[in-house]
């Protein structure tokens, strides 16, 4: 009977069945044929940054770019250069964004797509990944807002999602790029490619910074006296950190009232309505800053040493004098960095408006 | 077919459940699960170092805000992941969001305070940095400088007071220090340290106006309850993770347990097709048994098979019931039991009943499953279950071509699971069975055919034989009747001699007689049929018995008023040698004593009846019964009582011819034979002959007188001398001219000489020089009108189409009769007179 009983089909099928099963079970069992899931990727592992050491100067020196995926950093960088982001294909981000200079446009106000003058200063665009807010009045978190923002303001690139993606779409060398992402062409990973590319613009290795790490030689003496007038006389108390500045909000005008012009000097109120808010810009980074010329949101100082006496009377409540305000800007110049192995230097306007 | 939507449903159903067991199975994934915890952790560590961090820069020992910035966009980023997080704890999703909208309300409270707190504390440090600076460059250029006292008292005043103040902000020390830095800004210009004085004044009071709004910032910083909502989103999430995690492991459960339970059907339908496997077996097992088995233990078989059913099905009685005429009149019934016990009374005709009605009511073959009669709805039919003593019963209808069902019946003392799977199989055994018994049947038949066949061959071996002795017999009994016959009318009858030839004639006639019936037997070929009424036959017959039988036998006649006219097809001479062989029979059975009944009936089954000797198939048939008182017939006489030469008389006794040729008779005559007998009793024979419709006429069975000659000239031609002579003389008694010849040619010869001179030719059929047909064609071509009548001994010698074309009127057997020769005789030598055939001439042949 047990025979006939093997010998039979349902008897055959039965043996399959229990020896597929015996096999999943071993294998379950079997450690080394479970891919271990890797915790990391996606997941934000705890990560004990050192804060700042105590004693350590309140300046900090920039990092070397951070690793980002080639692939799309070079997207990036194509994407910024193209006009066709913008409507009538007039308009790049590196058109204001002068990547072979200072970051900027090195004008005091740019003007629009429409030729209209806009009401803010171009910030430079190096190391805007480490501002903790974006724009004179802080009102983006994220490059990702801040450049769609860009993008389809109808002063700025002017153009729509629809435009863009059916101008990337037909173009072959895009349609090839952006399969690194997968799936149909989306907005997100045009943003994506430009704000990782925005990621990649920092300007290290500044003289400053090599002092900061120890290179003793890398400021002269008056440099350094002026980054010493730099702290006791107080700019510090904002314009710290890694990127000097650029990491709070502070009130334009503390010790002298500035004159309202426009709706622009009213800064962040312009944003948030609240009546504390009057005046107050995020506090911008001093890195490469004599390369950046003109000074404030709305660009109306040209030079370094006016704008250093002004901060010192508005918002030290103090006047320096000349002798001083040349000595921080001696040390102000030592924060210029390099980009792709070349010093920042400052924009030119050789361009037409 | 039914099953296969029922099927499907269980199938989809089982698939629909499964599939919902493994999806609530389904564990939160670990990754998203740590993650979910690390940015809780995360949120939590952020927020003490958040609070340390505020509480360093407070008192000036942070140098940069980037750890602050830092610590909150982490919390931030964390927290934006706890919102995706939120959905890995299923349904209950609502606790864990509201928790994280707390969070996150806590964070932006918190990142508003801590921007005013990082702008405020920037300009507070610098004034405080500021407000030293200045206090000790005053402090070092007011030395030693008499017209400065007020002023360095007033700024001493002003250092402790703000010292006082930062030390404990307290609404006291503030207004102290304004009051100071008020009396300072008021002293009278021009003062030296003109400029620094204002800074002091201005930098103190930017101090004094911040340092509180600072604080204030510092402790809601410090209040904010990031931690306590952070741990409570934790709580609650883990506590939703706990029950989805719960869940999994009971829908882990049920999957096993569905998993186990399937196994176990598997192993129980894994079992069943053994089951079944072997039920085939078993039944391929008994139809294997029913090949090369001899016909006569086909029951057996079935009954062997009906056992091995049973023990299988664990039934304690099987049986096939075959109901109706199919298997012969009774129908039939086979079964096994399993203690060999006697069935209940009327057990199969109950159990046939019930199960013909219970099919009737539901047709198409309906299986009836019984598991506890007790449980049957109170009825006859559970009464006739429970008569027979059924606890448990199982019914298969067996259809057969047409109306006919038979039945597989199972019963069981206990009660009993009938599974409805073996049923078809039971099906498949009953065919079996029943196509074992047709089989049988079929054997059976060809059996009795062979046998028949066989006995047709003997007796036509038999009657070849007996027609050629009886041939050459004939002759010279011719012979010897026709002298005795002369001698007697020679002698004077007082004479010794003639008493002696009367004895010699007597045996002749015996003789003769024992010749009819050998040529009755051996002249079934030529069977003449045409309409008889049997009834005449029989008063014929019994007018000859009574003449022939003693007293002592009583001979009684009784006709059914439907049989009275009632006409068979036939030879009337051949079925009245029937009825005198049958009475003949039953005079010698009573041994010259009793009673001797004739009885007619008209009988019609309706199905096939199956007789003593043979069946009758069904039809109208006319019954011949012949009844005697005698000794009766035992089973072994009665099997060979039918048989040529088989005889119980003694020798001598009897020709065993009678009723042989009886048989071969009715044979003949489509008809059959039963006998019934009880020994010292009696028995009955019964003829069945197919009755004719009564509309045709039928010649009068009528013995008319015997016509004479007035002197015309016959010649009488025979190649033996003594036959001439004895012709001669027959017809000179019948008033007739004999002119006899022993040679065809010189006969011939004689007529050529005067062809007027003979009214009729009697010539012998077979003669050495020239046969009597040819001797008739060769006289007809002198006188075509001459009647020639052909005298032979061999039946069937010559055929219907050469007399005819060698123009003989008619052929008579030999020996010859005189009345049968005067009729012939006178039919042809007056063509009006007679004319019709006449019962009980044995000699006459078919008119051509």
């Amino acid at each position: 009977m047990k025979r006939v009983a093997l010998a039979s089909p349902v008897g055959r099928v039965g043996a399959v069945l229990a020896a597929g099963l015996l096999m999943g079970v071993l294998w379950l069992l079997w450690p080394a044929s479970r891919t271990p899931q890797p915790l990391a990727p996606g997941g934000v592992p705890i990560e004990r940054s050192p804060t700042a050491p105590a004693d350590a100067e309140p300046i900090t020196p920039l990092p070397a770019a951070p690793g980002l995926e080639p692939a799309k950093r070079q997207l990036g960088e194509k994407l910024f250069r193209d006009p066709r982001l913008s409507r009538g294909n007039t308009m790049a981000c590196a058109s204001c964004h002068h990547l072979e200079q200072a970051g900027n446009d090195g004008r005091d106000r740019p003007t629009g797509i429409n030729g209209g003058r806009l009401d803010f200063n171009v910030p430079t665009i190096f190391n805007a990944a480490l501002r903790f807010r974006l724009n004179w009045r802080g009102n983006f978190r994220t490059l990702e807002e801040l450049t769609e923002a860009v993008l389809l303001d109808a002063k700025l690139m002017n153009t729509t999602w629809d435009e863009l993606l059916a101008k990337l779409r037909t173009d072959p060398d895009y349609r090839d790029s952006f399969r690194i992402y997968g799936g149909d062409l989306e907005p997100w990973q045009v943003l994506d490619a430009l704000a990782t590319f925005q990621r990649s613009l920092l300007t290290p290795n500044s003289r400053f910074d090599r002092w900061l790490q120890g290179e003793r030689r890398a400021l002269t003496q008056e440099e350094e006296q002026g980054y010493q007038l730099f702290k006791s006389y107080g700019c510090i108390a904002c314009h710290q950190g890694v990127n000097v500045g650029g990491n709070l909000f502070q009130r334009f005008g503390i010790f002298t009232d500035r004159p309202v012009a426009s709706a622009a000097d009213l800064g962040r109120f312009t944003i948030t309505g609240q009546e504390r808010d009057g005046r107050v810009f995020r506090v911008p980074s001093l890195r490469n800053v004599a390369a950046t010329a003109p000074y404030f949101h709305d660009g109306s100082e040209p030079s370094l040493a006016g704008a250093v006496r002004t901060m010192a009377q508005s918002q030290l409540g103090r006047s320096m004098t000349d002798a001083e305000i040349d000595r921080v800007v001696r040390f102000l110049r030592t924060l210029t960095g390099e980009y792709r192995g070349r010093p920042v230097t400052t924009t030119e306007l050789s361009e037409p408006p | 077919m039914k099953a296969i939507p029922g099927l499907l449903l269980v199938i989809g159903g089982l698939f629909v459940a499964l599939t919902y067991l493994l999806i609530q199975g389904d564990v939160p994934d670990t990754v998203p699960h740590q993650r979910t915890l690390n940015a809780l952790h995360e949120v939590i560590l952020g927020d003490a170092a958040l609070q340390r961090d505020v509480l360093r820069a407070r008192a000036g020992l942070l140098r940069s805000y980037d750890p602050l910035v830092k610590a909150m966009g982490d919390m931030r980023r964390a927290t934006k992941q706890l919102g995706a997080a939120a959905g890995i704890a299923g349904a209950s999703a609502a606790a864990i969001a509201e928790h994280h909208g707390q969070l996150v309300a806590a964070l932006d409270a918190q990142e508003e305070l801590l921007e005013a707190f990082k702008s405020n504390n920037a300009l507070l440090q610098n004034s405080t940095k500021y407000f030293g600076y200045v206090s000790h460059q005053m402090a070092a250029r007011l030395t030693g400088a008499p017209d400065r006292d007020l002023i360095r008292a007033e700024a001493t005043v002003l250092s402790n007071a703000m010292l006082r103040f930062t030390g404990d902000p307290e609404a006291d020390s503030g207004a102290h220090l304004r009051a100071s830095l008020d009396r300072l800004a008021g002293l009278p210009a021009p003062l030296p340290l003109q400029t620094e004085l204002q800074m002091v004044v201005t930098h103190g009071r930017l101090i004094a106006s911040m340092l509180p709004v600072v604080d204030g910032l510092r402790a809601r910083l410090l209040a904010t309850p990031i931690t306590e909502r952070a741990r409570a989103l934790q709580e609650a999430y883990l506590t939703q993770h706990g029950r989805a995690e719960a869940r999994a492991e009971l829908s882990h459960l049920l999957l096993y347990l569905a998993a186990v339970a399937l196994l176990a059907y598997l192993a129980h339908l894994f079992l069943r097709l053994q089951a079944r496997l072997t039920f085939e077996r078993l039944i391929a097992g008994i139809a294997a048994a029913f090949v090369g088995l001899p016909r006569e233990q086909t029951a057996q078989g079935i009954r062997q098979g009906l056992a091995r059913l049973a023990a299988h099905l664990g039934a304690d009685h099987a049986y096939v019931l075959l109901p109706g005429a199919h298997h012969g009149a009774g129908g039939r019934t086979l079964h096994w039991r399993c203690d060999g016990a006697a069935t209940s009374d009327g057990w199969p005709a109950s159990m046939l009943a019930l199960c013909e009605r219970l099919n009737r009511s539901a047709p198409g073959g309906r299986v009836i499953r019984v598991r506890r009669v007790a449980a049957l709805p109170p009825g006859p039919d559970r009464a006739t279950l429970e008569a027979l003593g059924v606890c448990s019963w199982l019914c298969v209808p067996l259809r057969r071509t047409g109306e006919q069902v038979d039945f597989l019946g199972f019963e069981a003392r206990v009660g009993r699971r009938w599974r409805e799977e073996d049923v078809v199989l039971l099906r498949a055994a009953g065919e079996i069975f029943a196509k074992a018994l047709e089989c049988e049947q079929a054997l059976a038949k060809k059996e009795a055919l062979e046998a028949d066949l066989y006995q047709a061959q003997r007796m036509e071996a038999v009657g070849t034989l007996a027609s050629g002795i009886a041939h050459d017999f004939n002759n010279i009994l011719g012979a010897v009747i026709g002298y005795a016959e002369m001698a007697l009318e020679a002698l004077p009858s007082d004479s010794r001699i003639r008493e002696y030839i009367q004895q010699i004639w007597n045996a002749g006639e015996r003789a003769r007689g024992v010749i009819a019936q050998i040529r009755g037997f051996s002249r079934r070929a030529e069977v003449e049929r045409r309409p008889v009424r049997l009834r005449a036959l029989c008063e014929e017959a019994i007018g000859l018995l009574r003449a022939s039988l003693p007293a002592t036998v009583v001979i009684e006649l009784h006709v059914e008023a439907a049989a009275s006219e009632a006409v068979v097809l036939g030879d009337p001479s051949r079925l009245h040698l029937v009825i005198i062989n049958l009475c003949t029979n039953a005079a010698q059975a009573m041994d010259g004593r009793g009673l001797l009944a004739i009885s007619l009936a008209i009988v019609e089954p309706e199905q096939e009846l199956a007789l003593s000797h043979g069946v009758l198939a069904p039809g109208r048939y006319l019954r011949l019964a012949v009844t005697d008182t005698g000794h009766g017939i035992d089973a072994a006489t009665a099997e060979r009582i039918f048989e040529p030469f088989f005889t119980t008389k003694r020798l001598g006794g009897g020709t065993g011819l009678g009723l042989s040729t009886t048989r071969a008779v009715l044979a003949d005559h489509d008809g059959a034979l039963n006998l019934r007998s009880r020994l010292s009793e009696g028995s009955t024979f019964e003829v069945y002959l197919p009755h004719l419709e009564p509309s045709i006429t039928v010649a009068e069975s009528v013995i008319t007188p015997v016509p004479g000659g007035r002197g015309e000239a016959v010649m009488l031609v025979d190649d033996e001398r003594p036959l001439v002579m004895l012709g001669e003389e027959m017809l000179a008694a019948l008033g007739y001219e004999p002119v006899g010849f022993d040679s065809a040619p010189r006969a011939l010869a004689a007529f050529r000489a005067d062809p007027g001179r003979f009214d009729l030719v009697l010539t012998d059929a077979s003669m050495p020089e020239m046969t009597g047909t040819r001797l008739a064609s060769e006289l007809r071509k002198i006188r075509p009108d001459l009647p020639v009548v052909l005298m032979t001994g061999y039946p069937g010698s010559v055929p219907a189409d050469r007399l005819r074309a060698a123009g003989i009127r008619e052929m008579l057997r030999k020996p010859l009769a005189s009345h049968t020769l005067a009729e012939s005789i006178a039919r042809h030598l007056c063509p009006g007179r007679g004319g019709t055939d006449t019962a009980g001439d044995r000699g006459v042949q078919a008119e051509v």
